[in-house]
């Protein structure tokens, strides 16, 4: 039992280092290396193109609406990554504070993979995945002045929403 | 001879319901436009937009341009309080000359005509492909300093 235990741990540490890769370099995208070109050839289309305060683009893979995973990358001027990075981890969601707007709320979270209202208030509803891989939705209340009022985090698979079984989308 | 009467009947009744129900203006030629005076009854009647964006002044906008299957696309504009301030076909014939020109930036070209179809590449220049409402296909090339350098449409 104790032999067996060393080599559980053995194989985590070994898959540690390759995991870390993945999450800094999703698809092999090397930042100050990699190009447009490569992005699109690696990884197809992406959900949104957009230009940041700064008037870099960016491309979102945000695999909504069923996808956990999302995924964002900025290019400089010369067309090459300067940043990539996974989207709606949990340093992203802390950043969340009640009376935000929902322009604010897109630049961290990127675009919500549901909207809708119920009794005439606005949610918003992002798939993510809390603590490890566990799959949860992060649901957002707004305000009657399309203000966020608050955050709230739901198991996938609460009340047997089926969310689990779909199409995960794009991932490294 | 009555049989002929009712089925000249019918076929005229078919004939002005399909007049009244041929869209007209921007709708005959950009398909359906999204509907609703506000952000709930658009979310309600038309789904869920293709892309958001933000105007400088924060205004959220949604952008209907099912990229598979529609020609023509929408842009919905809301005020902060949720109601529709405008609904805009995009990708008009005005948007396509000024980006025909040359000259515009990214984000002048994605105001213009919104999301594009597709995105290829010619050596590192990028090219954003559009389907247009007269079924004809519009290319934006950028070069090295991110401007358009050439568009065509075929």
């Amino acid at each position: 039992m104790m032999r067996f235990s060393r080599w559980v741990i053995l194989a985590a540490a070994l898959s540690l280092p390759g995991a870390l890769l993945a999450q800094s370099k999703p698809w092999g995208i090397d930042p100050g290396r990699s190009t447009m070109k490569d992005v699109r050839s690696r990884i197809g289309m992406p959900s949104v193109i957009k230009f940041n305060a700064a008037g870099e683009e960016v491309w979102e893979y945000n695999n909504n609406p069923n996808g956990f995973h999302a995924y964002r990358i900025v290019f400089g001027a010369d067309n090459v990554v300067k940043s990539a990075r996974r989207m709606r981890v949990d340093a992203d969601r802390l950043q969340i504070k009640a009376g935000m707007t929902s322009k604010e709320l897109v630049g961290i979270m990127g675009e919500p993979s549901l909207i809708y209202f119920i009794r005439n208030r606005l949610y918003w509803e992002w798939r993510l995945h809390y603590f490890g891989n566990q799959r949860h939705r992060l649901v957002a209340e707004f305000d009657e002045d399309y203000t966020l009022k608050s955050t709230a985090l739901i198991g996938a698979q609460y009340r047997g929403s089926g969310t689990t079984h779909g199409y995960g989308g794009v991932t490294p | 001879m009555r049989t002929a009467a009712y089925v000249g009947i019918a076929l005229l009744i078919m004939a002005l319901v399909g007049c009244a129900a041929r869209p007209t203006g921007d709708a005959a030629i950009y398909g359906k436009s999204p509907q609703g005076g506000t952000m709930q009854e658009v979310r309600n009647r038309t789904g869920l937009p293709n892309a958001m964006r933000f105007l400088g002044s924060g205004e959220e906008v949604w952008e209907f341009n099912d990229r598979r299957v529609a020609w023509g696309a929408w842009r919905v504009v809301f005020e902060r309080d949720g109601k529709v301030r405008e609904i805009v076909p995009i990708r008009r014939p005005e948007d396509i000359a000024r980006v025909k020109t040359g000259g515009a930036s990214g984000s002048e070209v994605l105001e213009l005509l919104g999301e594009p179809s597709g995105v290829s590449f010619v050596g590192q220049d990028a090219v954003w492909e559009y389907c247009l409402a007269d079924r004809s296909r519009l290319r934006v090339r950028f070069g090295p300093e991110k401007k358009v350098v050439m568009s065509e449409a075929g």
